[in-house]
């Protein structure tokens, strides 16, 4: 696939319907139809859609916990089968077991694959990437002593520390206070920046989608299908060292996308009234449908 | 805790690097400096000395109703002393100023706590070793699950006495004469928590640290010996901590049933003495069996905690 001079974009979506089985219900549920997108190298994209609108799906489809249904789905010219070591997530609720502490957590990928790295080499780069994200001198701690802050911050090190070509991040900051959400997004940006490393992050604030993104792809509701793809032309850095919201675009990018997502925002509750009344719902949907082989 | 610190100047304290503990927060005395007054003795041990008194209450109480029979005669309700007495003797023999006793035997409660204590952890260490396979199987295989559910359901709601008397018949029949059948009684009463409570834990493991071990690259096995046991862990440590006050309930009820001369287990000594109408030794015997049981179930709470310390802090 890759002979050809051009630079082939990293993850390739065609065509592609994912869904899961209800297993109580026993039935099937189409989360995303007829995706089409392309992520490049190096590309911070955002996938910003209202709650339940089957984004988690995609990006569980990406990193091999689901098989499309139809359609395609590469990740490096060839077709995604199965988690692998050059995709690496990071979760809304953390996921780091908490029977480990930081250092232990962060060096779990080690452990998991055989990465040709010796337990010393392996602790070190752990090490590294625990200073990295601002946690060095509580790598002997557990996460219950840990703020939601710093365990989100070890999640992001656990998911960094094996330079995967592509980092997942499933609404990561959703759970944090505004102002430690603010600080990491800041952060992640910086991280990010100075790696070159692609990350595919999904959303439903559109404030977290213009600071973090290259391009936003707007997801529409369930079943899901990309509705449009925004570049975002603000130059970087947006958070720590720039002011972001004081910049032109933002207002107007920020309406666009609004316009965007509202109609999609009100159909998801079904009601026509607040936004992500079904939190809930969506939630135990979506758990039960990583649950699945 | 240090109590003389209090003359030492606070300046010379070096600043503090972490503040994790509490224990230490810069440039202000620690809480240990503080003098001790009466009233903050009072606020901290207040409910050890009501204990205290609580219990000095009780036993006075005790003493006093069974010297003057107000519940009966001392061979039906015995005073505090007399118990005392038979516990004495029961533990570290007679000495010179006893009187002659009759089934009050020279180290008798010694000898038959010997016989339960060592009847009593064979059976738990059977119950424990097939409890957690059977509740790791039931949790990680819906066929096994399937398969034990009836069985395992049916026999944990049951009251386990209620099948007693058909193992009774067992030796009848040649089978498990003498100890083994009281290993069985303590087996069946002892498992079901263990098994219940580690299957419970198979089954709750959280789905989103599975999903995580899947795609950091774990295989099926590494999930269950990575998130799945060390998840379910606390759990099997809560269902042990139950079989271990369920487990001495059979126990006793074992030896209730069983037939000896001298050494059938402080339940059997319990029956036996009554029935004799040796009501000191009786009590010294119940009295002996409450301590254990106390020490056994209340000692091993904390240990819950100490193998999950974020259960603790959830709940808390």
């Amino acid at each position: 696939m890759s002979t050809t001079g051009a630079k082939e974009p990293l993850i390739v979506a065609e065509g592609v319907t994912v869904g899961y089985e209800l297993e109580r219900e026993r039935k099937l549920l189409t989360a995303l139809t007829d995706i089409n997108l392309t992520v490049d190298e190096g590309e911070f994209l955002l996938l910003l859609g209202p709650s339940g609108c089957g984004k988690t799906t995609l990006i569980n489809a990406i990193a091999g916990l689901l098989k499309p249904w139809e359609g395609t789905l590469t990740f490096d010219g060839k077709p995604i089968d199965g988690p692998g070591s050059d995709r690496a997530m990071v979760f809304q609720d953390y996921a780091i077991m908490p029977w480990r502490t930081v250092e232990q957590n962060v060096l779990l990928p080690f452990e998991l694959r055989d990465l040709g790295m010796s337990k010393q080499a392996a602790t070190v780069v752990a090490r590294d990437m625990i200073a990295n994200v601002g946690l060095g001198g509580f790598e002997n701690s557990y996460p219950h002593e840990l703020s939601g802050g710093m365990r989100q911050r070890v999640g992001i090190a656990r998911a960094m520390v094996t330079q995967p070509r592509v980092l997942l991040a499933d609404e990561p900051f959703g759970a944090l206070d505004a102002m430690t959400r603010e600080v990491l997004q800041g952060q992640l940006e910086a991280l990010v920046q100075n790696s070159g490393q692609t990350v595919v992050f999904i959303t439903h604030s559109i404030d977290e989608a213009i600071s973090l993104g290259d391009r936003v792809a707007v997801v529409s509701n369930r079943p899901g299908t990309i509705r449009e793809i925004v570049d975002i032309d603000i130059p970087r850095p947006r958070l720590l060292e720039g002011e972001i919201r004081a910049h032109k675009r933002y207002a107007e990018l920020r309406e666009h996308l609004w316009n965007l997502v509202k109609s999609e925002a009100v159909g998801a509750t079904g009601l026509g009234g607040a936004v992500g009344v079904d939190e809930e719902d969506r939630q135990a949907v979506e758990n039960r449908a990583s649950d699945l082989p | 805790m240090n109590q003389n610190s209090d003359d030492q100047p606070m300046e010379t304290k070096q600043p503090t690097e972490k503040m994790t503990d509490g224990t230490q927060i810069a440039g202000q005395p620690r809480l240990a400096d503080a003098k001790w007054t009466w009233e903050r003795i009072w606020r901290r041990w207040r409910f050890g000395i009501v204990t205290v008194i609580n219990l000095t209450v009780f036993f006075t109480l005790w003493e006093i109703a069974g010297r003057n029979n107000w519940i009966g005669p001392s061979n039906v309700f015995p005073s505090f002393s007399e118990m005392f007495n038979a516990l004495r003797i029961g533990w570290v023999g007679k000495s010179g100023f006893d009187g002659p006793t009759n089934l009050l035997d020279n180290h008798i409660i010694a000898i038959n706590f010997w016989e339960t204590l060592k009847v009593y952890s064979v059976g738990m260490v059977i119950a424990i070793a097939l409890g957690i396979p059977i509740g790791l199987a039931m949790g990680g295989s819906k066929w096994i699950d399937a398969l034990m559910s009836p069985y395992v359901w049916t026999l944990s709601s049951l009251p386990r006495i209620a099948v007693f008397p058909i193992l009774v018949l067992l030796p009848f029949i040649g089978i498990g004469r003498g100890s083994p059948i009281k290993h069985i009684i303590i087996i069946l009463t002892a498992i079901f928590p263990v098994i219940i409570n580690t299957w419970a834990g198979v089954k709750t493991t959280d789905p989103s640290l599975v999903s995580a071990a899947r795609v950091f690259g774990a295989s099926k096995w590494q999930i269950n010996m990575k998130v799945v046991m060390p998840y379910t862990l606390p759990f099997i440590v809560s269902g042990i901590q139950l079989s271990l006050g369920r487990g001495l309930i059979g126990a006793v009820v074992a030896e209730f049933l069983s037939g000896a001369n001298r050494n059938g287990g402080i339940g059997w000594l319990i029956f036996r003495s009554a029935a004799a109408f040796n009501a000191p030794l009786t009590y010294a015997a119940l009295f002996t069996l409450s301590i254990f049981a106390l020490v056994l179930v209340q000692g091993t709470r904390s240990f819950e905690t100490r193998v999950a310390p974020w259960r603790a802090k959830n709940t808390a």
